[in-house]
């Protein structure tokens, strides 16, 4: 079941502190983080764990990489543009 | 009794920031916007910073004047001390000398407020009268909060909600400072409603957090946004750590030699080491070595290469020319948060290609086996980033003790871990994990760079 990991915690390097595994599994638009596997694959056989609860397509989703401040910086200068 | 600590006096706080761009051999490869592939000017940030802050991003001028309301502000804490760190000297039974600048002595605990203050001026100088930020678990919020208190600037800031509900402290700093912190999604946001109707236990996440800031910011004609690392304006307001370390370097009568600082947005050991470049630059100082220390685990330096690609994940940020492992790598686990960007500020990847700094990498267990031992000699508890200085300054302080040389090494120490004891914790229970990411994962992440005319 997707909840089996779920209560396992870890130290979120983007976030800078404790969070569980229920986050990391979900926390990319319901996706799992595309750092889940570096995080994780010491203590959860993570690969398998995507392979069963997620689709090829969402797989290929997961690792598209997150938005960091830098890309929230131009999102907002482009959005900024359309708004003047 | 030897003197372990030097105190400039407030009188003698810096009155202008160093900018290395009036001095780089170089200047810096330009921006380019990820749509047109031409660089970003001034007009696309102006909608965003205040003009002086722009100004100051793309400034050759080789000194910018503090404002007198900043220096007032900054004599809140500053100047911070110069410690000569003879008690972990002892313990490693060198002869090096081993000092740190240390800025956890900060209200918010870290270096973090040198900038917020100054961003914080120029917003309100120029008539903002909010600013929205994003946060992890705090750190970069409460230091904001506390430069917007200091000139009546509101502040909101995004903060990711298990975040907000787990670890309320630096939530309760924000708040006290004056800030309002809302979880992130919230339902002030088309972005945090539409999560919320889809998920409405939705922990959050960081580029949630983001995208809520930016959508408020940009809603709002008296609103602008505030980032706390990679810029250009934000390295130049952290020189002041580096002027103040120079004038107390000769209090001691000593130069370093090496200094070292870890690396992630840069902006701490920017900060220090920016305003000692110049002298090796200039040829003064050609043999002093500048130690930039990333993680083993996430080596975006010391395995990356120098090539275009995209300053963000997603590959829609402008095309920054920086030192990468190619926008598909992925980060393995580690303590120090500040340290997982996959690129770092052009201005440190400038330098690493022209030669001037170096980079070294560290485990993670030999990074907070360092952080206790500097906590057992020193008595400071260090932030899990800048134990990675400390592993790298021992390591040059054994190696003194090897050849006998008695080498200064200066540390550039941004702050306290106060918050991150949970990591000291797995740490002492021995449940820390190292971690290489394999080189064949980043050779096939750096074969998706994009290709740009150079």
């Amino acid at each position: 079941m997707i909840e089996e990991h779920d209560q396992k915690m870890i130290r979120c390097p983007r976030i800078g502190g404790d969070v569980n595994f229920k986050f990391c599994r979900s926390e990319n638009n319901m996706l799992p983080c595309r750092w889940v596997v570096g995080c994780w694959e010491r203590r959860v056989d993570i690969h398998k764990f995507l392979e069963e609860h997620f689709s090829e397509e969402e797989q290929s989703k997961i690792f598209v990489p997150p938005k960091p401040k830098l890309e929230s910086l131009v999102e907002m200068m482009e959005k900024a543009k359309e708004k003047k | 009794m030897e003197r372990a600590m030097y105190f400039l006096d407030q009188k003698d706080l810096p009155t202008h920031w160093y900018n290395i761009q009036a001095d780089l051999p170089e200047p810096l490869p330009p921006v380019l916007h990820p749509g047109t592939g031409k660089p970003i000017g001034p007009e696309d940030l102006a909608p965003l910073f205040p003009m002086e802050l722009i100004k100051q991003e793309v400034s050759t001028e080789r000194w910018i004047e503090i404002p007198e309301e900043v220096r007032d502000v900054y004599l809140t804490w500053r100047p911070t001390v110069l410690h000569r760190a003879y008690r972990l000297e002892k313990a490693l039974d060198t002869p090096a000398k081993i000092f740190y600048k240390y800025e956890g002595t900060s209200q918010a605990g870290s270096h973090k407020p040198n900038t917020a203050v100054a961003q914080a001026y120029y917003n309100m100088k120029e008539g903002t009268k909010r600013l929205t930020t994003e946060t992890g678990a705090g750190q970069w919020g409460s230091a904001l909060a506390m430069g917007c208190a200091f000139f009546d600037v509101e502040l909101k800031v995004y903060m990711v909600r298990i975040s907000y509900d787990q670890k309320p402290y630096r939530r309760i700093l924000m708040e006290t400072w004056g800030a309002k912190c809302v979880p992130s999604p919230s339902p002030d946001t088309k972005a945090g409603r539409d999560m919320l109707e889809k998920w409405p236990d939705c922990p959050g996440s960081l580029g949630l957090a983001i995208s809520e800031a930016v959508e408020d910011a940009v809603s709002r004609d008296d609103t602008h946004y505030s980032l706390g690392s990679v810029l250009n304006h934000v390295l130049l307001h952290q020189t002041i750590i580096g002027e103040e370390t120079r004038k107390q370097m000769e209090m001691a009568d000593a130069y370093p030699d090496i200094i070292v600082g870890c690396i992630g947005g840069g902006s701490n050991f920017a900060g220090q080491f920016l305003p000692w470049i110049r002298d090796k630059i200039s040829g003064e100082k050609p043999d002093m070595r500048i130690i930039c220390v990333e993680p083993e685990s996430c080596p975006t330096m010391t395995k990356g290469i120098y090539a275009y690609d995209f300053g963000d994940n997603a590959g829609m940020t402008p095309l920054l020319k920086m030192y990468t492992l190619g926008h598909g790598f992925i980060p393995p686990p580690i303590h120090a948060g500040g340290l997982r960007y996959h690129g770092m500020s052009p201005i440190i990847c400038h330098l690493y290609n022209l030669g001037l700094v170096e980079v070294q990498a560290a485990h993670q267990t030999a990074v907070f086996e360092a952080g206790v031992k500097f906590a057992r000699t020193e008595g400071v508890i260090t932030g899990p980033e800048p134990c990675h200085d400390l592993k790298v300054a021992i390591d040059e302080a054994l190696k003194c003790k090897e050849s006998g040389e008695s080498k200064t090494i200066l540390i550039a120490h941004s702050g306290h871990g106060h918050f991150d004891l949970a990591a000291y914790d797995r740490y002492l229970s021995g449940q820390l994990e190292d971690y290489a990411y394999p080189e064949e994962e980043v050779k096939k992440a750096q074969e998706e760079l994009p290709k740009v005319e150079a």
